[in-house]
């Protein structure tokens, strides 16, 4: 995921945070609040909620700068802090997340991966807005665990290896509920792919 | 086509759609985050300490310690407690209890050492003159 080109820069960054320097941790927030908001969004399906818990999970992160030992990349940690975050907060809306996430609002970086790869996607011949209620009722339909594995390998496109690390699991266990999940999208899905 | 294949092409499908559908708007103001976060480190201070581990071994070791001396009491006190005992360690003893009449009961208590016979009547205030005690 490019993370090990910064981690180096990062372990600077956190050594003086860690000593109270605001600026370095400034600096942190500036290079990863990108990816965590948009890996939060992803999660919880709601600007506002995305928005508040990265802000969280950077102040997290501050209040426990002592236990970040280094092993993972300074952002696998943010990941780990970011999801927990999420599942916390799917949890408390009992695993229902809010759809609240505008089409209109869906102009997306063109550098980014979670831009599709093709004009032409699978569906485009389907009414795009009904399509997209049926994929994020779903999506809502999975528990907060197997929502942050799909979201971490389908659309983050991460390792196996990336996503243990990233949600703090094994493996195994990363492979069993992306097996699941993925189940569970495709009997919840698989009339639509008829359309196409 | 086999049966992986043909999953695996729907689910090439499913991803698609997620990708395409699951997008999440850009974030429209990314400085705000960073004043937000510095405001509420800036009145937190420094970053806290890592909490020494002392405490959470002392606790280890405390819980330990009072199990192992459930376990050595439990030991030295519960098979004393339900060890047989011998007929000698009795007082004395029931050596025969018998009542012709329904409503009365009798026992009688034979004291070993001191060669004595203790007789126990209940249900009765006197011994009929028609009954006889052996």
């Amino acid at each position: 995921m490019g993370d090990d080109l910064s981690s180096v820069e990062d372990t600077a960054l956190v050594a003086r945070a860690r000593a109270g320097d605001t600026s370095a941790f400034d600096d942190l927030i500036t290079r990863h609040r990108e990816k965590i908001y948009m890996h939060i969004g992803f999660m919880v399906r709601n600007e506002e909620d995305a928005l508040d818990l990265t802000q969280e999970t950077f102040i997290r992160a501050w209040r426990s700068l002592a236990r970040f030992d280094g092993g993972a990349s300074f952002l696998s940690w943010l990941y780990r802090i970011a999801t927990n975050a999420a599942i916390d907060l799917c949890r408390k809306r009992k695993n229902r997340p809010q759809i609240e996430i505008e089409l209109g609002a869906m102009a997306i970086d063109a550098a980014s991966r979670t831009t599709p790869s093709s004009p032409e996607t699978p569906g485009a011949g389907l009414d795009r807005v009904e399509i997209k209620r049926r994929i994020e009722a779903a999506f809502s339909e999975l528990s907060p665990e197997h929502r942050a594995v799909i979201v971490l390998k389908e659309i983050e496109d991460c390792s196996y290896e990336e996503i243990a690390s990233r949600i703090g699991c094994s493996l195994g266990t990363v492979m069993s509920r992306l097996f699941y999940a993925r189940k569970k999208l495709q009997v919840l899905l698989g009339d639509l792919h008829e359309e196409f | 086509m086999k049966n992986s294949d043909q999953n695996e092409a729907q689910w090439d499908k499913t991803r698609a759609l997620l990708k395409a559908h699951l997008a999440v708007p850009p974030l429209q103001h990314p400085d705000f985050i960073n004043i937000q976060v510095l405001k509420s480190i800036r009145h937190e201070g420094k970053p806290r300490a890592a909490v020494a581990l002392f405490p959470l071994r002392w606790l280890a070791w405390s819980g330990a310690g009072a199990l192992a001396a459930a376990v050595v009491l439990t030991l030295i006190f519960l098979p004393h407690h339900f060890r047989p005992r011998s007929e000698g360690e009795f007082i004395s003893q029931v050596i025969e209890a018998r009542a012709e009449m329904p409503q009365l009961s009798l026992s009688s208590f034979h004291t070993p050492d001191e060669r004595g016979v203790v007789l126990w009547i209940e249900g009765s205030e006197f011994i009929p003159a028609s009954e006889v005690v052996r």
